[in-house]
């Protein structure tokens, strides 16, 4: 508490450095979305939509941005069941070898993304579901259901056991406990959960790049644009996806970390059944 | 004579190494307010728990109105528990926490919002059944509790310590709503509290715990007054115990040699001579006087000097050094102290009748 201000100073100047360090690309990107110019200048030559246009008239853009929807929007509910199952066995039960299994139920992130596409690439091959839609939900939903664990596993942290206990005593058996109290005190983190996968699927581009073959995600579009030539239209397809993965991201967090773990959400009518 | 609602046999629980429960017989005649005490770790929980099918006992049996429950799954035993922390269910508002068991027993909607509503009625809680249970005071919370667990219409309501987390003030008031409820509904209450004034004012039975196993069973007077052992002497309160010998038996009575000289008390249990014993005086049983006064007859006398005092309201608790390790507790209502006049440094003499001492077989601490 009694730490010397020019510490606090120097700490503050460090960690502004640092987020412009990371934001400042992104936010030159955003600006130069905007231009009226062919090339980058400074100050900005003038103001127009035209690159926004561009991508907007463009079929493959169109073609890869639903594709990356859709990919995202049947990873992500797959990879959230899938999680909260893992995060609700860690929490309900021991067995042996259970640090195995969280270890390998934590570990896809952890491998690089490189080996994971080459991989999944011979692996499809070899199945021969190589370029299809269904080879990059099936590798999005192995990067993302780590992150859904994770999410739904820090909210049963905060449950009090004597609540499960608690239905039991009132007479619900363990599949009723688990749909009437386990799976309501757990929505917000699987609301969280599903946003936060949406995001990392629509971003993802390596796996992707690898095992999509012809049906490139928004991504890989993204790529093949810079590779190509460099055309200002990159910077308002990056514009349009880094706000897409952001709203996603803060509506997770918001979720998570601003709403009362206690809320209460009238969430019992819509299952109430005689 | 019929069966009691639940026949606790032989049972024992651990956990690891540490045995819970240790061998335990239990009846809970129906209609019954039985308070399980004990101090914390003494299975007192445990017990409640096997009886609610919450944990499994390792060893023994227990019956519910006759049949044997012993490892039936707690959601077919409607035994509703309140929960020391009263487990409330955050994601319901009042109304629907206390509809919970009737939703769980598929109970058609209308029926159970109905039912809900008489306990919230009841319990004073109508104006609050779109609340958030969240958004109660602690009594209130306690109170939608006690609804969720007795809507259900159970024969019998398990507790444990429901009232540790209120407020003093609102301990008193509760107690006496749950002496009212149980006398009105009729049905089994099994309370496991740590507190002796709770166990002692709410219930008509109490059974002392203590390391895995049942001390004493008795009504709170019995307990108050008649400990069979040193361990419920000393957790009941305002005991002295006088460690000696047995010198002499005439029939009741034993002459005991102790520290204090010879003192003359009453066994309940057949004795032999020159067996180790406790003689257990209650402290109120205890006259005190200044210094030098003779003892009249038959009643025992010890002179000391006052080293404390202890002020309880009514009461006064007088802590008097007779040359013993511990002082002995004299309790005296507050006139009778301030008649007395006797502050600490002054020498007194404490009498009291040889009913009034109670002599046990000691036991190995």
């Amino acid at each position: 508490m009694s730490r010397p201000r020019s510490a606090g100073f120097g700490f503050g100047a460090v960690l502004v450095a640092i987020y412009a360090f990371i934001y400042a690309p992104i936010v030159i990107s955003f600006i130069f979305s905007f231009s009226a110019e062919r090339f980058p200048t400074i100050p900005l030559g003038g103001v127009s939509l035209q690159w926004y246009g561009f991508v907007w008239s463009d079929p493959d853009v169109h073609a890869a941005f639903w594709r990356s929807v859709n990919v995202a929007a049947l990873a992500a509910p797959i990879a959230v069941f899938i999680g909260f199952g893992a995060a609700y066995t860690d929490y309900r039960s021991k067995f042996f070898g259970k640090a195995l299994y969280l270890t390998l139920g934590l570990l896809p992130p952890l491998v690089p993304v490189l080996i994971l596409g080459v991989a999944m690439l011979f692996f499809f091959a070899r199945v021969g579901l190589f370029g299809g839609l269904y080879s990059i939900v099936i590798s999005h939903v192995v990067l993302c259901t780590p992150f859904a664990f994770t999410v739904v596993r820090l909210r049963l942290t905060q449950v009090n056991p004597a609540l499960e206990q608690a239905a039991w005593n009132l007479g619900a058996g363990p599949w009723r406990t688990f749909a009437s109290v386990i799976v309501p005190l757990c929505l917000p983190a699987i609301v969280a959960a599903l946003l936060v996968t949406a995001a990392i699927s629509f971003d993802e581009f390596a796996v992707a790049w690898f095992v999509s073959g012809m049906n490139e995600t928004l991504p890989v579009r993204v790529l093949n644009f810079v590779q190509g030539q460099a055309s200002p239209r990159i910077n308002a397809i990056g514009s349009l996806t880094f706000t897409i993965s952001m709203l996603l991201v803060m509506s997770a967090l918001i979720l998570l970390f601003f709403r009362t773990p206690q809320g209460s959400a009238p969430i019992d009518a819509a299952r109430d059944k005689p | 004579m019929s069966e009691p609602l639940i026949k606790i046999r032989q049972v024992s629980k651990s956990f690891g190494e540490f045995l819970a429960v240790d061998s335990i017989d239990l009846d809970i005649e129906e209609g019954a307010f039985v308070a399980i005490m004990g101090p914390s770790g003494c299975g007192k929980t445990t017990t409640l728990r096997m009886i609610a099918g919450l944990e499994i006992p390792d060893r023994g049996s227990i019956h519910y109105r006759g049949s044997d429950v012993t490892f039936a799954a707690p959601w077919d035993r409607r035994m509703p528990l309140v929960w020391q922390n009263l487990a409330l269910f955050p994601f319901l508002n009042v109304m629907e926490n206390v509809a919970f068991g009737l939703r769980m027993a598929n109970v058609p909607k209308i029926e159970r919002r109905e039912r809900a509503h008489q306990w919230l009625d009841r319990l004073g809680l109508a104006e609050f059944s779109r609340r958030s249970v969240m958004d109660l005071s602690g009594g209130q919370q306690q109170r939608v509790a006690l609804a969720r667990a007795l809507v259900t219409e159970p024969r019998v309501l398990l507790l444990d310590e429901p009232l540790s987390a209120l407020d003093s003030h609102l301990v008193v008031r509760m107690q006496a709503e749950l002496i009212n409820l149980q006398r009105q509904l009729g049905i089994t209450f099994v309370y496991v509290t740590h507190s002796q004034s709770e166990a002692f004012a709410m219930a008509d039975r109490v059974v002392i715990m203590d390391r895995g196993r049942i001390q004493q069973i008795g009504a709170p007077r019995e307990i108050f007054r008649l400990p069979t052992n040193r361990f419920v002497a000393e957790f009941v309160g305002a005991n002295n115990i006088i460690s000696g010998r047995v010198a002499e038996l005439r029939g009741e009575r034993a002459v005991v040699e102790t520290e204090l000289g010879m003192l003359c008390a009453t066994s309940r249990s057949p004795l032999a001579l020159q067996a180790e014993v406790d003689i257990i005086v209650g402290a109120d049983l205890i006259a005190v006087g200044p210094d030098g006064v003779f003892a009249e007859d038959g009643k025992q006398i010890v002179s000391g000097r006052v080293v404390g005092e202890q002020f309880l309201g009514s009461s006064v608790t007088l802590h008097v050094d007779v040359g013993m390790q511990l002082p002995m507790k004299v309790q005296l209502p507050l006139h009778k102290f301030d008649q007395l006049g006797v502050g600490r440094g002054a020498a007194v003499s404490l009498s009291w009748e040889p009913s009034a001492a109670l002599v046990l077989p000691a036991t190995k601490q």
